[in-house]
């Protein structure tokens, strides 16, 4: 502190280049004791002391010059020194500290080095912190930017040095502050209009000053570079990869959508409660704007958090996915399963439009003789016996082939030079739950796979997934591909025939075509995740427009859980009371429920009835509310499956638009209704 | 003056047969705040509100401004329903206390409310900057408003109702939480905007500031208009005739008309005197009060509490003596060797004192009895200087101090 002093002192005279001549000065004496001290005793044969000289010297030489450096940049010391001065002192300054901890890794040691270029990293900040005390508006902006340059440079030595993982890992860090930090800066331009983009941007600072988005975002970064970390170095790549990108992607979304709840809530609820809304809409704001003002501030808070968790979770998914795998097989899995965009292609019968026309002449025929069983409900039944005859197709039995086309796959002829077959067979009547199956196939009438002039049968394990690799040369010109099934299955012990293999009709067969990338496929993914947030968003804003902050928020939390666990509660339903509706109609479901309600009341069994009722109110909550399982892009990125277009277009409509206007037109029938004065006599 | 009914000017603020009932949960009424409300505030007009506590009077403001559905009745408010955006274009409001968002800054509280009156940036930035240099924030501008006194954020709150120049002005308690210095800006705010031909409405609880500043009042009790008109007309007492003469000499006072014109003096005056508007407002709220009318807010304090009696008689040892006589005689011994502080207050004070039910005369203008350490002498002699038709503005500043 004495030290600068004289400084300060010398600077009344006027010359600006005297305070940092004896910043240099006293810098180029510390270096010059060191340095004859250390030759000194180096010629006196004290090696150890002379090291510990050294050290010291150039510890005492960086405080001198983070001391100096911070004193003359810092505003109300050196008037005399202009912005210019400073930045080139500032340069000058991480420049050397940056060549110095190069140097010091090369030459020294790799420890102290970091250690240098870690202090040389915190430089900017601090200094930009100290140099914005008197315009405190810009002073955490500024000191952030520097952070980011500083760390920048961090992970550039890091990088260069050898240490590639802890420079990835720091650099997802620095991408993700600077992409939050350049987001906020974007948001708020763009919100900086008035009405309702004045609430919005309201709700923005609210949502980043009050902290609650910051510490969200701080659990994700965190977490995100420890969790491969967590997983099992032993355990396959493929399964790692496929982890962190469920959990990463269905944690956001879980976290986002809690935030939504409370932000939406509490903004709404807060500026009723604490009578700020009588401020803004005695303003010339209608109702509905300042509602629409609220939802889109949610929607581009959502924006902002998903763009940074998304790049965060991104950059640790192809950081993982660069890792060793455990062999050859899950290195292919990790980079064709998973790191692509495949699209399912469903086979048809082998005589095509025939088969139905076929099988709708049979049902013709049965309806023709039993009027009476396709009286109650006749499409149903037509349904029913369809079905049958699909599962009949999809069954090998042991004296027969099966035949499936699959086509238009020209695109995956062309574009890769495999595509993968995802079967799930099971055995029938083995007795067995998962007894192995045993089958040979034929690719466009050639056996497959033929090694060694023998034709391979395959022996997989029934009622589970597994996925064949078939070259696409394999499909011809018009990307027809032939698939023949031949059941190989050992005859059971007391039985004259093996047993039969079924295939569930739909995802029991099909064939995985590579349609697009990864990256791609991510960024549906994420905008799909955006699309429900604006739907919680929807959500909470409108609760809140009929409800106190507790009440809106259980209901809120009570939709979007609905929502978000919407297939699981749907099992649960179906389980509770037993009742498979996956295909029912509407009608369908309110006579059934009513047959057994009147049912379960003839017999006394009262409870069940009363979980009929139960099960009705239940089923009417989860159909009203869109389901988020139906748009599972999470699941689909993590097993490399395309988020169709469709997919994309219907969630847009259902979820982004549909969703939020009905609950807007809500909102705002409630909010118009309502007085935003509590009787306070 | 010119009567309401000749008056040509546009009217501003209409409001007919205006009711609001405040229902609760199953909709059945439970309190009703405004009943059959009729006002009509003109261009120009700087116009008072006055009520005790709970007498409507926000509930009335809240109406105007389209926060409250009335239940019966009808609001134009700038020649428009109130809750049509374009009636709010010319309104600056200021409500009871400052409700702000805690984490934006006086500037950007400021920015935040001229947006959303869709002023353009520049002269949005021009007007911040003006506004916030005459409420005197402008060195801490950039200081969230949550870290501000509530004085401050009540010059935040001033600030606000004036960033996009309105025409009329609503005024809910303006000086409640403000400094002597803020109270007098703002009295002088209104002075300067009614110059300009704003239009004012004042709802306040210091009828010194209303006499001083209102063209005409309204006075409200149990939801009720119960008088209404300028401050003149309510003032006039028909009833009295006050004649201001030359020096008499003391022996003609017991034959003053006969001497009068047996000495050929001339009458200067003759003139209605006026009342002070403190002793107009108790009047109505005592009739009111004695005709059995029914308020859902504050009513008179009771007598004093059971406890303080008891605490009393113990320091005294006097058992007749009641808990207003002990404050009373305290209050004499600490302004000793002064006068007590009743001998001393003005005419309409004392009288109000002697009301069976006092605590609105204490809340209005009664000098509370003034604490011996802090002011001894003074506080008297403040009251009659207010009580004087030609203020010193200082003085006001202190008046105003007493007075809360």
């Amino acid at each position: 502190m004495a030290a600068t002093r004289p400084t300060s002192g010398t600077l009344d005279d006027g010359s600006s280049w005297r305070p940092i001549a004896f910043f240099a000065g006293v810098l180029a004496a510390i270096a010059a004791a060191t340095a004859a001290a250390g030759w000194l005793l180096d010629a006196q044969a004290a090696l150890t002391v002379a090291t510990a000289v050294r050290l010291a010297g150039l510890l005492a030489a960086i405080g001198w010059t983070f001391f100096g450096v911070s004193t003359l940049v810092g505003p109300g010391r050196t008037t005399d020194i202009g912005p210019a001065t400073r930045a080139a002192l500032l340069t000058a300054l991480l420049t050397g500290m940056s060549g110095l901890a190069e140097l010091v890794a090369r030459q020294v040691s790799l420890p102290l080095g970091v250690v240098l270029q870690l202090a040389a990293a915190a430089g900017p900040g601090v200094l930009l912190y100290r140099a914005f005390k008197a315009a405190p508006q810009h002073r955490w902006l500024a000191t952030a930017v520097g952070g980011v340059a500083g760390t920048g440079l961090l992970v550039w030595f890091l990088a260069r040095n050898g240490l590639s993982a802890a420079a990835l890992t720091i650099g997802a860090v620095v991408a993700i502050t600077a992409a939050f930090l350049a987001g906020l800066m974007l948001l708020r331009a763009i919100l900086s209009g008035s009405g309702w983009a004045a609430v919005a941007r309201t709700v923005v600072d609210e949502a980043i000053r009050m902290r609650a988005a910051l510490v969200l975002l701080i659990m994700l970064v965190l977490s995100l570079p420890l969790l491969p970390l967590l997983l099992d170095a032993g355990e396959r790549l493929e399964y790692r990869v496929q982890f962190l990108l469920t959990w990463a992607l269905g944690a956001t979304t879980l976290l986002l959508g809690l935030l939504n709840v409370f932000l939406g809530c509490g903004s709404l609820s807060g500026d009723i409660d604490s009578n700020r809304i009588h401020m803004t809409l005695t303003k010339p704001l209608g109702r509905p704007e300042y509602l629409l003002g609220k939802w889109a501030g949610l929607v581009a808070v959502n924006a902002l958090l998903v763009v940074v968790a998304g790049i965060g979770i991104y950059s640790f998914t192809r950081l993982l996915a660069l890792s060793e795998a455990t062999s050859q097989g899950d290195r292919y899995a990790v980079d064709e399963q998973i790191l692509t965009a495949r699209q399912s292609v469903r086979p048809t019968h082998p005589s095509g439009e025939a088969f139905e026309k076929e099988v709708e002449m049979v049902i013709d025929d049965f309806e023709r003789e039993l009027p009476d069983a396709f009286k109650r409900d006749r499409l149903g039944t037509r349904q029913a016996i369809l079905e049958k005859y699909v599962r009949r197709w999809h069954t090998v039995f042991p004296d027969k082939v099966s035949e499936y086309v699959f086509s238009s796959l020209a695109h995956a002829k062309k574009a890769s030079p495999i595509v993968h077959l995802r079967i799930r067979p099971y055995g029938e009547g083995s007795g067995l739950d998962r007894a192995d199956v045993s089958f040979a196939l034929w690719v466009n009438g050639r056996p497959y796979p033929y090694r060694d002039g023998e034709h391979l049968p395959y022996t997989l394990a029934g009622q589970t997934t597994h996925t064949i690799d078939i070259p696409t040369e394999a499909i011809d010109e018009k990307g027809v591909l032939r698939l023949t099934i031949q059941n190989k299955n050992l005859v059971q012990p007391g039985a004259k025939l093996p047993t039969v293999i079924g295939l569930v009709p739909g995802k029991g067969l099909e064939i995985l075509e590579p349609v697009g990338s990864f990256t791609q496929n991510y960024l549906k993914c994420l905008f799909i995740v955006w699309l429900k947030l604006a739907m919680v968003a929807a959500v909470a804003v409108a609760s809140a427009t009929f409800l106190g902050f507790p009440m809106a928020v259980l209901l809120s939390l009570m939709i979007f859980l609905s929502a978000f666990g919407s297939g699981f509660v749907g099992d649960s339903l179906e389980l509770y009371t037993g009742m498979d509706d996956a295909t029912a109609t509407v009608k369908d479901m309110a006579r059934l429920r009513y047959a057994s309600f009147y049912d379960f009341l003839k017999q006394g069994e009262y409870w069940e009835a009363i979980k009929v009722i139960m099960a009705i109110f239940g089923e009417a909550f989860v159909k009203v509310i869109p389901s988020f399982d139906r748009y599972d892009a999470v699941t689909a990125v993590a097993t490399g499956m395309n988020v169709s277009v469709w997919t994309v277009l219907e969630c847009i409509l259902r979820v982004g638009i549909v969703a939020p206007v009905v609950l807007g037109l809500l909102a705002w029938f409630c909010f118009e209704q309502r007085d935003l004065v509590r009787s306070n006599t | 003056m010119i009567s309401q009914a000749d008056d040509s000017r546009p009217v501003d603020i209409k409001c007919v047969g205006v009711t609001k009932i405040f229902r609760d949960f199953w909709m059945r009424p439970r309190v009703r705040a405004v009943d059959g409300v009729d006002l009509e505030v003109r261009r120009g007009q700087v116009y008072g509100l006055l009520g005790p506590n709970g007498s409507g009077k926000s509930t009335t403001i809240k109406m105007l401004l389209g926060l409250l559905t009335p239940t019966a009745g009808r609001i134009a408010v700038m020649g428009k329903r109130p809750r049509h955006v374009d009636a709010k274009k010319d309104i600056g409001y200021l409500p009871e206390e400052s409700y702000l968002y805690r984490f934006l800054s006086a500037r950007e509280t400021l920015d935040y409310y001229g947006r959303l009156f869709r002023i353009p940036a520049p002269i949005r930035r021009e007007r911040v900057s003006k506004l916030l240099e005459m409420v005197g924030l402008e060195a801490v501008e950039h200081r969230p408003v949550g870290e501000f006194s509530k004085g401050m954020q009540r010059r935040v709150g001033l600030a606000q109702s004036l960033i996009n120049d309105p025409q009329l002005l609503i005024l809910d308690e303006p000086t409640s939480g403000m400094d002597p210095v803020g109270a007098r800006q703002i009295k002088d705010v209104i002075e300067k905007l009614a110059e300009r031909g704003k239009t004012i409405l004042l709802c306040t609880h210091l009828l010194s500031d209303v006499e001083d500043l209102c063209e005409r009042v309204a006075i409200m009790f149990g939801g009720k208009v119960r008088a209404e008109g300028t401050c003149g007309e309510l003032l006039e007492q028909q009833e009295l005739t006050n004649l201001q003469t030359d020096r008499l000499p003391a022996d003609a006072l017991a034959e003053i008309e006969a001497v009068l014109a047996k000495r050929g003096l001339g009458l200067r005056s003759v003139e209605q005197p006026r009342r002070r508007l403190e002793s107009l407002f108790l009047e109505i709220v005592d009739t009111a009060r004695k005709e059995g009318t029914h308020t859902s807010g504050a009513r008179s304090g009771g007598q004093i509490a059971d406890f303080l009696r008891a605490g009393a008689t113990e320091v005294t040892g006097d058992t007749e003596a009641d808990g207003e006589e002990i404050l009373g005689s305290l209050a004499a011994k600490a302004a000793a060797p002064q006068p007590a502080p009743a001998a001393t207050a003005p005419a309409a004070v004392r009288e109000a004192a002697h009301e069976e039910d006092d605590t609105l005369a204490d809340l209005v203008a009664r000098p509370a009895p003034p604490p011996a350490a802090t002011r001894p002498a003074q506080a008297p002699q403040a009251v009659e200087a207010d009580t004087g038709p030609d203020e010193d503005p200082d003085d006001d500043v202190i008046a105003s101090l007493t007075r809360r």
